[in-house]
This record gives C-alpha cells, structure tokens and sequence, in this order.
C-alpha cells in the first residue's frame, strides 16, 4: 500500500492546483488527506491506510514522506524550501506536469479513478472555507477530537463500522431534516454541512 | 442444407436419417416422478401418414455413413422393424438372422461404447437438435450422462450403479413404509370395530377411540419423521455445498489477490519505481568526469568509484542494492496492466460478493438444520411416548372387550409385523446413506475430473458462443441435487454472472448457447480421438433468432463445419439473414447447388405452396441464395 | 438514529439558522443543485453589506433562480459604488434583480423609497427570496423574514470563501494587533471595563487570556495552541503557540491599572478598593519572564523557543506604555514586549494621523504632516 499514500498525496496536489490554492506543505496534506479518508466511507469504501494521534494532530508516516519521494522522482517540486533554525526542513509543494500526467496513467485503474474523484470533491468543498481552515477542521474530526481529550494515542478509528464523522453526518442530516425540512442529499451537502459543523466558532468554545 | 416449407418433410428427412442409423432403439431417462422410463428415439408409428399408404410397403431408407475407415451401410423399411441390407466394408450380411443384434454390436465395437444404447443416447441428445429445442446444458441429467459416456466413461458404470442403489433402496424404503401404513390401518379398523362391539363399556369405548387415534397419529409421525429426515439431509447437503464454494471463494480470491498484487506492483513500478534524473546524472557525472555533483569533489579515482557503483548495482547514498537497467515502461504497457488491474479488482469485488452472499445463505442452512433437528427429536420423543402408550391401550382394550386370546394374538403380530418394518426401514435408510456417502465420493472425484475436462472444453466454448453472443463466455462446472442425489454439470457465464438456469438468458440466446456446448463437446471428442468427424443435425434454427444475430448464427455453423463434421440444417426458404450469411459462404454455385436439399423440389406442396405466385417467389429467393431452380 | 447530544444540538441549530440553509427551506430547487454558487452568493451580499452600511445607502436584492436575463450595468454585486450611484440615481427606490451567479438582471422601481416592511411584501408578493442590505441585514423568503437567534453570531459564522485567511505567527504583531483591533479594542467583543477608562472587571487577566487564546486558535495557523501549559520544569506561562515551522512562542498576558475585586461569596463585585497593577510590576514580570525563556531554552528541551511575547493591557488613563525595561531586556531578542491602552478613544482622536497612515500626504523632513483631516 506504499503506493496509495504516493498517489493520494499526487491527486491531492493535483486537486489543490486544480482549486488554484497555494501549495500544500506536509502538514497540511497530511490535514488534508486525513479529512478526505475520515469521510471516505460516504462512497461505501474504507480507506485503506490509517492515521494515528500524533503530537500535532493525525498523522501517517507514509504521506509525511510521500511528498519528497515524489520530488525525487519528478512528479512534484518545491515550491518553497527551507531549513528551519533547529533543522527540520520546511517545504511547500506543488505538481509538477509529469506528475500531471502520471496521474492521467494511475486513474485509468477505476478504483484509483474513484479515489482521485473523492479527493477533489473533499478538497472543492474545503476550498469554499478557504484552504487555511483545514488544519482547523482536521483538528475537529470526531474521532481524533475524542482521542486528543482522552489523551489517548494510537490509530484513529476510521472504518466504515466504527467511524465517528460518518456517525456525526448520519445526525446532522437526519437532525437537519426533522428540524428544518432540509435534505441534505449529496455527497457535497453532506461535506458542506459536516465541515459547517466543524468549523463552527461555537466548537472552540466547548 | 435442408430447405423446404412448413409441412414438406424437413423434419421427415432428419427422422429418416435417424431411424436408419438407429432403428427403434431406445434408452433410458428418469421421468419427473424419478421413475425410469425407455424413450424411442425415432417412435415407431413417425412414419405413419408421412408416405401414402399404398407405399408403405415398400418405403425403405438407405444410409451411408463410415466410422473411421470402415464402410457401412443400412437400408431398414420404415413400416416394419427390419433391416433390409447390411453391409460392412463391402462384406453383406444377408444371411445372418438377427441383422439388428449384429448391426448394434458391430457398430459398438467400431465406435468404442459399451453398449448401442449408449451410443443412442449420444446420437439423440448430443447430435440432434430437433424441434422439440431440448437443451442438454441446462438439463443437469442428460448432460452429465453424455460427459460420461463421451470423456469419463471410467466413471459412468460406477456412477450409475451407485445411483441405481440410492433409487432402488429409496423405493424399497418406501414400500416398506406403505406396508407399514396398511398395517395400521388394519389396527385402526380392528379397533373401530371393538369400540362398535356389543357390551363394551363406555370407558373401554372411550379407549378404543384413543387407540384408533393413537395409532393414526403414529402413522402421521412416521411420515413426518422420515420426510424431515430426508429435509435434514437435503439441508445438511446443501450446507455441506455452501461450505465447498465457501472454500472454493476463498482460493480464488487468494490467487486473484495475489495477482492484483504482483500486477498492481508491476503497474507502480512503472510510475514511482523510476530513478530521480538528477541521481542519473550525478552518477554518470562521477562515472565520465570523477566529478561529484552534490559536494562539488573531483578526482580521477572518483571515475572508478562511479563505474564500480554502477556496475555492482548499489545506490549511490546508501549503497543498498539497486537496478540500473529499470527502464521507464510504454504507456501502452500501464494502459493494459490498469485493464488487468481493473478486472482483477471486478473480479475480486464480484468473489467477496459471493461470499458475503454464501455466508448469508449458510446462516439460513444452518438455522433451517438447527430447527428441524430440534422438530424432529421433539417428534421421535413424541413418538416414543405414543408407541408406549398404545402398547398399553391395546391391553387395556384387549382386556376391557374380554376377547378369548386370538384376537390379542392377531394384534400382537401386527405390532411384531410394525416393529420389524420399521427396523428394517431403519436398515434401509442407512444403507442408503452409506450408498448415498459412496455416490458422493464418486461424484467429488468426477467433478474434479470434469472440471479438468471444462479446462479443455471451455475455449472451444467460448469460441463458438462468442461468436453469437459477441462477448467471451466461459463453462463453469457446478453440483446440485437432484432426488437427493448429487449431480455435477457445466452450465455458462458471461457478462459476469453464472447462468445456472435457463431463465437467466434470453429465449434466442438459449438454443445458440446449447448447440455451442453441443459443437464443443463433439469438438473436443474429435480432438481427444485422433480427429475423428461426426455429424451434427439442427432443425429450423432461424425460428427462434433475432434479426441480430442471425448472421452470428451462420458463422457459428461455418466455424463448426470447417472442422471437418459434417452439419445438417434444415430451414424454411425464406429472406432471412440467416440463409444469406450461411449461403454467402458455401463456395461456388455448383458447390451451393450440392449441399442443397431442396425439398421444395422434391416434396409434397400444400396449394399454397404450389401456387405460382409462391414458386415464383421461391424462385427469387433461390436466386438471392445462389441456387437456382434444377427445374 | 440516535438524536444529537445537547451541545451538537446548539450547533445545528445555528447552522439551520444559517440563511443558506434557512433560505432553502422555502426554495426546494436549491436542496440540492447549486451549493457552491449559492453559498458564494450569500457570502458575497454579507461582504457587500458589511461595507454598504457605512455609507448608508440602503440596497435591496430580489433573487431570480429561473431567469437569465440581458445584465445592465453595474454587472455584478461586487461592484459597491455602482450600485449605490445607481441607488441614488433611482431615487432609492431600486431594488436590484439578481441571479444565482450575483449577476444583475435588472431592477425594479417599487415606487417609493425602500424600507424593510416594503420589501417583505415584495418577497411575498413574488414568492422570492429578498435580500436588504441596511444597518441590518436582514432577509425574506416569501413573505417570511429571517429571524435568527444569536443574528450576529450566525452572521459571523457565515464563511467568507478565500477571504477567510488564517494568520501567520510568524507575523505575530499582526496576530496580536488584529486580536487587538477585533476582539478588544472598544470592548468589541467583550466587556473588560467595571467603569469605563477607569476601572476593570474583576480578574481580567482570565478574560484576556482566554479572547487571545480563542482567537489564535480560530484564526491562526498552528499545530497547538494551549492555555496555560506545564513546561518541562514545572513552571506555567499564559499561552504556548506552536506554529506550522515547529517555532514555540509563549505568550505572558499582563495588565496594569486598576480592577474591581469580586468578593469572597463570588457573587458581589465592588470597586473600592480596587486591585492595582503598577508599571513596577509589569518590569518585575518582564525580569522574571526572561529568567524563565533562559531557563526552558537550553538544550535538553525538544522545541526552541522561538520567542517570548510580554503583553501588557494598559487601563490607566493617561496610559503609562510604553514602559521603559531597561537595557537587559530591551537587549534580550528572545522576549518581546507589547503593550496596547485599553482606552476608548473619541472618533476626533481615533482619525488624527489617518491622512498620513493612508499614505495621502507626505511627511515633512521634521516628521510633522502638512495637512490635517479633520474628524466628521
């Protein structure tokens, strides 16, 4: 599955550019792919890989160094680069068009078609709150949010059986409907109103 | 080709050829009840109001036909069972008695059956495909008997007798229990007649009735018993299948996964398994000019260091090993591993949905075994009790209409009589299941070697469904139960899903599926038998086609027909696409003109069709054919 | 389905009360078509109002979802000034036709100048969803006007679609200005004053602490905002920020002046006498925060401090900042001390400067302007 985390981190670059944000550093597409893998199993599928609770939110060691290898092989650059004062490397990345192209190659394989698909749909309904909130609503995710609070670490429950954010979407949904005669019906409304919920400036407050 | 109209002696002409290879002969078929039943394959009054009945005497057919490189012919009249002319590689036998005897056993030998009636039931089921459109894929019986005869014949003695016990013990069994019933009916009626005796207490009545009922009841928990009992097997069978496939799944999935597998690395290897250009170039810059380019060294002995590098296979930063020589891959490459891996991963999700599928229905076998143990040990309680019971009853009764002791006699012996039917069923019903663990065995070592045989089979299958069907098809081997006996077959898949049961394609896709099987058995015979031809007979199959695939239907036929058999189709002269494919490759004129039958020619008209406005539309038709009227 | 727990409850409850949510009550073709563009819509009239009601030019929008019209200028609700030269020019009796993309399709004269009860009628008259941009902003569906609970927090929950940007820490004087300007500043968003320019409320170090740590993590791109943290000797500072680089900064929340002081029953707060903090303590802390940045930054810690941050709330009046530390910690880069008054200030005081800070005049070589604006 080392694979799986190159090529998300390559459609996730590729969404990115398509919604003309600024590069992704790692942070943020470890942000960003742990959201899109959190709501992954609205398509009825489980992810695949899994995160854990790191010190600074979810984590998976395989995206962290799936940017670089891909630099390495040509299907992304830097777009900034640096060298913090205590050494870590600070680097923001951007697809290159090789990347572009071998992306065309991947999704030719259906499954990895469906799986770019979703990281656009997450990453579109992101961009409308702006790519800058995402750690924010990363950091909010149900299940990582109850992990942190019960300072429990480890990987974070995210399959279909036992996946908070979907749980949380199923309520907001049925509650949204029952008390406001909303339907919320596709996928899109779905993430709108689930990451409504998470940004929400009341959570912060709790 | 045989072309003619409605009513001209198409189907005549075929059944001609038919009785004068096989006369009156019969074979064996199970009926739906499960009873034997001899079927003719030409019946003996066909002939009858075909010919005009001052002809009858001297209607006659004469067949000519070789079975390797021996010469036979037969000439039998077709109102009388008798063979007119036999003769073989020229030698007649005119004088020998019983010509039939002779012809049958003669024709055996040649043809490497046990028995003629073997060879009738080939010749009837596999090589003919008449009007009555009886397919032998989706009829489990006939085509599981036609394997066995064709390519495991090791198995068909076995097989059959083992099934002939299974049915012959089922039926004595149930004799037995018909016996058994009669026997307590007697009681009961001995019993109405106590209670309707003269001085007998309104108790002992009252008993009597008991009794009767009693009885009755035990009866009905007879029947109860041996029926849930035959459902428990039933079920347990079932499982016993569900739990194979279950299996079976998990093989497949594994092989499928590990194919992904190796597949899905092959594809990403393509893709992220390239070496970073810029560790090409300080490689061969090392290796050309002793030049390091990442930390700016340069020295001549650097050169030896590059090229050693290189040559042992080792990364330049952490000399772990490493391929040189990968090579980026042609796109056309990725684009058909992603096709496999696409197909693949269908064909994985299609299995893991059998399996949730298999594991549902094993849930419901289960239940349905657990709840019918359950009814029937309360049931074999019950009957306990009720046995003990009416032991006491009929002493009581006995004693109550003081009867002398003969009568107590007679009862006793019945209830001796009861006693021993019912050990004996006993003994029978686990005879059958040690015969019926046989079968079973037998039959496991035959699905192997059918499947063995569907590897062989199934692309010359697909070579001539496909044809028709337009997409690729493939035989799946499959058991099922029939009269409680385990029975394995092939039937088709296509599109992804198993076609186990004829409603699962549509009316014009069934028959062209069945006489692709048929053209791939024979097909196959033909190849396991040093080539030898046969003969392969379809009636009016234009009937049911749709306009679509007529001319896939031609095709099909030609495809079959340059394998050397010979194939007889008859048809109606008519416009269709069918005839104008299959005419359009039957060669010159002259060549159309002999594989023609024309019976329009020869037959007998209705008014109808003799009228000239029909003869000339014939006419047409045959020139748009390309045989053109002898007349 | 298990219904929602209290506190998810409240939230949906605001987010229904959304007007994209609200609006699409009593419009189904917007259930599920058109999300994105309406959502934008919504947030481009929030946009335009907050800066429309400045100048009080009331406007006033009629939505159309079926219509694609001919578009007359100005184009499209982004363009502020023509649409209010165009509101004057009509007389403000305009009320602007709009289509789901914000373009302008038209306008309609109701007849006399717009107000609010017109407009409603308006809505309910064309089965529309009308938008009034006025000091408040208000909306009608249909007749019904859009009257949530908490107006001004659901306003501000609207999400402004790129324009929401988070702050960097590495621009912490950015940060900590506009906190400063948006949550503090005037009691924006909260009440820090017992008496006003004289006295503030009981224990205000929590209420500063508290709006700052909020507002950083709300509104600034970190990996960990905390209150209060232990470090590695035991000792606490107000607030650590740890920002996307892996940089630490602590910040230390002080105030000087005078507060009320709430009683022992917890229920009484009185001003006299008040508690007191002296420029002298503010110093004193500076020292002590600096003996604590040396004594957490030596190696054996993980993270480096990338800077300290002294932040002082000024409630005298005068105010007594800037305050002279003293050369050891003016020399000591890892601190940096900031202070803001807390005063409210009248308007005439608030624009003096506002020409020059505009960039409108130059400066003179003695550093004073030529010209003044005056306050309205």
């Amino acid at each position: 599955m080392d694979q799986q985390a190159l090529s998300d981190v390559l459609f996730a670059l590729v969404a990115a550019r398509e919604h003309m944000m600024p590069g992704l550093n790692r942070t943020s597409l470890q942000r960003l792919l742990f959201l899109t893998a959190a709501v992954y199993p609205l398509t009825g599928d489980n992810w695949g890989y899994g995160f854990s609770t790191a010190r600074f939110g979810p984590f998976n060691i395989l995206v962290n160094q799936a940017a670089d290898q891909l630099v390495l092989r040509g299907l992304c650059e830097f777009k900034e680069f640096g060298v913090n004062t205590d050494g870590n490397i600070r680097a923001v990345y951007r697809v290159t068009e090789i990347g572009v192209a071998q992306v065309q190659q991947i999704t030719k394989i259906h499954s990895q078609q469906r799986r770019f698909e979703w990281i656009k749909t997450v990453t579109a309904a992101l961009d409308i709150y702006g790519s800058s909130v995402i750690s924010k609503i990363a950091s909010k995710e149900p299940s990582y949010a109850e992990m942190r609070a019960r300072n429990q670490v480890g990987g974070i429950a995210l399959a279909k059986s036992d996946n908070r954010s979907i749980a949380l979407i199923g309520r907001l949904a049925a509650d949204l409907k029952k008390r406001f005669n909303v339907d919320t019906e596709s996928v899109m409304e779905k993430l709108l109103l689930y990451f409504d919920f998470l940004s929400s400036g009341l959570l912060e407050n709790r | 080709m045989v072309i003619g109209g409605n009513g001209v002696g198409k189907t005549t002409f075929v059944n001609a050829i038919l009785f004068a290879l096989l006369g009156n002969a019969e074979y064996d078929v199970q009926n739906p009840a499960g009873k034997t039943e001899r079927v003719p394959v030409v019946p003996s009054d066909f002939f009858k109001g075909r010919v005009i009945p001052e002809d009858e005497n001297d209607a006659k057919v004469t067949l000519s036909f070789s079975i390797g490189r021996n010469q036979i012919e037969i000439a039998r009249a077709l109102f009388r069972p008798k063979i007119l002319l036999l003769k073989i590689n020229g030698k007649s036998f005119s004088g020998t008695r019983d010509k039939e005897e002779l012809y049958r056993r003669q024709l055996s030998k040649l043809m490497k059956f046990d028995d003629f009636e073997h060879f009738t039931f080939v010749a009837a089921n596999l090589l003919v495909f008449d009007e009555a459109r009886h397919t032998l894929i989706w009829d489990p019986e006939r085509q599981n008997r036609v394997i066995r005869l064709l390519f495991l014949t090791e198995f068909h003695g076995e097989l059959s007798s083992l099934s002939e016990r299974v049915t012959t013990l089922d039926t004595t069994s149930r004799h037995k229990s018909e016996t058994r019933k009669d026997i307590r009916r007697n009681i009961t009626r001995w019993v109405d007649s106590q209670k309707d005796a003269p001085g007998l207490s309104a108790s002992a009545k009252r008993l009597a009735v008991d009794l009767a009922q009693l009885e009755q009841g035990l009866e009905d928990t007879e029947t109860e018993i041996s029926s849930i009992e035959s459902n428990i097997e039933e079920e347990t069978e079932h499982l016993q299948q569900l739990l194979a496939d279950a299996d079976q799944l998990e093989v497949e999935k594994l092989l499928g996964a590990k194919e992904l597998q190796r597949t899905e690395a092959k594809f990403y290897a393509g893709i992220y398994d390239a070496l970073p250009p810029e560790f090409l170039v300080v490689l061969q810059t090392l290796m050309n000019q002793g030049l390091c380019q990442v930390c700016g060294a340069s020295h001549e002995k650097l050169k030896e260091l590059g090229k050693k590098l290189k040559h042992e296979g080792k990364c330049l930063v952490c000399r772990s090993p490493l391929n040189y020589s990968v090579e980026a891959k042609p796109e056309s490459i990725g684009d058909k591993l992603a096709a496999d891996i696409n197909r693949l991963r269908e064909h994985l999700d299609n299995l893991e949905h059998k399996q949730r599928a298999s594991v549902d229905a094993q849930a419901v076998a289960n239940f349905q075994v657990s709840s019918l143990q359950q009814k029937l040990s309360k049931l074999l309680k019950r009957k306990k009790s009720d046995d003990v019971r009416a032991g006491e009853l009929r002493i009581q009764v006995q004693k109550l209409a003081g009867n002398d002791g003969s009568e107590e006699a007679w009862l006793r012996k019945q209830k001796e009589e009861i006693d021993k039917l019912t050990r004996e069923i006993d003994e029978l019903n686990k005879k059958r299941a040690t015969v019926l663990e046989s079968l079973k065995r037998v039959n496991y070592e035959f699905t192997n070697r059918l499947a063995k045989v569907n590897d062989n089979l199934t692309p010359l299958f697909s070579q001539f469904a496909s044809k028709f069907l337009g997409v690729e098809c493939e035989l799946v081997v499959g058991t099922m139960s029939r009269s409680r006996k385990p029975i394995s077959y092939m039937y088709p898949r296509f599109g992804g899903k198993d076609r186990n049961d004829i409603s699962e394609v549509s009316e014009s896709q069934r028959f062209f599926i069945d006489q692709a099987f048929r053209m791939a058995l024979i097909t196959l015979f033909s190849k396991l038998n040093r080539g030898t031809t046969t003969f392969f007979v379809v009636e009016t199959p234009e009937g049911s086609l749709d306009l679509a695939y007529e001319r896939n239907v031609a095709e099909m036929y030609l495809d079959f027909a340059k394998r050397g058999h010979a194939i007889i189709v008859t048809s109606n002269l008519n416009s269709s696409n069918f005839l104008q494919g299959l005419y359009s490759h039957l060669g010159t004129a002259r060549t159309k003109q002999t594989r023609t039958l024309d019976l329009l020619e020869h037959g007998r008209l209705s008014d109808v069709q003799g009228s000239d406005h029909m003869l000339a539309e014939f006419n047409k038709r045959r020139r748009q054919l390309g045989i053109t009227s002898v007349r | 389905m298990r219904s929602l727990p209290p506190e998810e409850r409240i939230i949906l409850t605001r987010i229904g009360n959304e007007p994209r949510y609200w609006i699409r009550r009593y419009f189904s073709e917007l259930q599920s078509a058109h999300h994105d563009t309406f959502f934008d819509l919504l947030d481009r009239f929030k946009a335009l109002w907050e800066e429309s009601r400045l100048t009080r030019i009331d406007l006033c929008f009629v939505l159309r979802l079926d219509s694609v019209g001919s578009t007359t200028p100005p184009h499209t609700i982004t363009d502020l000034i023509g649409l209010q030269r165009e509101q004057q020019a009509a007389q403000y009796r305009a009320v602007f036709e709009v289509d789901l993309q914000g373009k302008i399709i038209g306008s309609i004269d109701i007849g006399s100048e717009i107000e609010p009860v017109a407009v409603r009628q308006l809505s309910q008259i064309e089965e529309a969803a009308v938008f009034w941009l006025g000091p408040e902003f208000e909306i009608f569906c249909k007749g019904f006007p859009w009257t949530p609970k908490h107006k001004s927090e659901v306003l501000r929950e609207i999400k402004s679609k790129k324009r929401r940007s988070v702050l960097s820490m590495t621009d912490y004087m950015a940060v900590l200005n506009t906190h400063f300007e948006q949550h503090v500043r005037d009691e924006a968003r909260m009440k820090y004053w017992f008496k006003r320019n004289e006295l503030l409320q009981p224990s205000p170090e929590e209420l500063f602490q508290q709006s700052l740590w909020s507002f950083i993590d709300s509104e600034v791109e970190t990996l960990e905002v905390s209150r209060e943290p232990m470090f590695k000797d035991a000792s606490r500072c107000d607030i650590k920020v740890i920002a996307e680089n892996l940089d630490l900064y602590f910040i230390e929340v002080k105030w000087i002046g005078k507060s009320a002081v709430r009683k022992r029953d917890k229920d009484t707060v009185v001003g006299t006498p008040p508690h007191k903090f002296t420029v002298a303590r503010a110093i004193d802390g500076a020292y002590q925060t600096k003996l604590y940045i040396e004594k957490n930054n030596s190696t054996e810690y993980d993270n480096r401090i990338r800077l300290g941050i002294y932040l002082v709330y000024d409630a005298y009046d005068p105010p007594q900042t800037p305050i002279a530390y003293g050369s050891e910690i003016d020399g000591f880069v890892l601190l940096k001390p900031v202070e803001f008054s807390l005063l409210s200030v009248a308007p005439s005081r608030a624009t003096k400067g506002i020409a020059q800070a505009k960039g409108l005049v130059r400066k003179s070589a003695r550093g004073r302007t030529h010209r003044r604006t005056s306050g309205n």
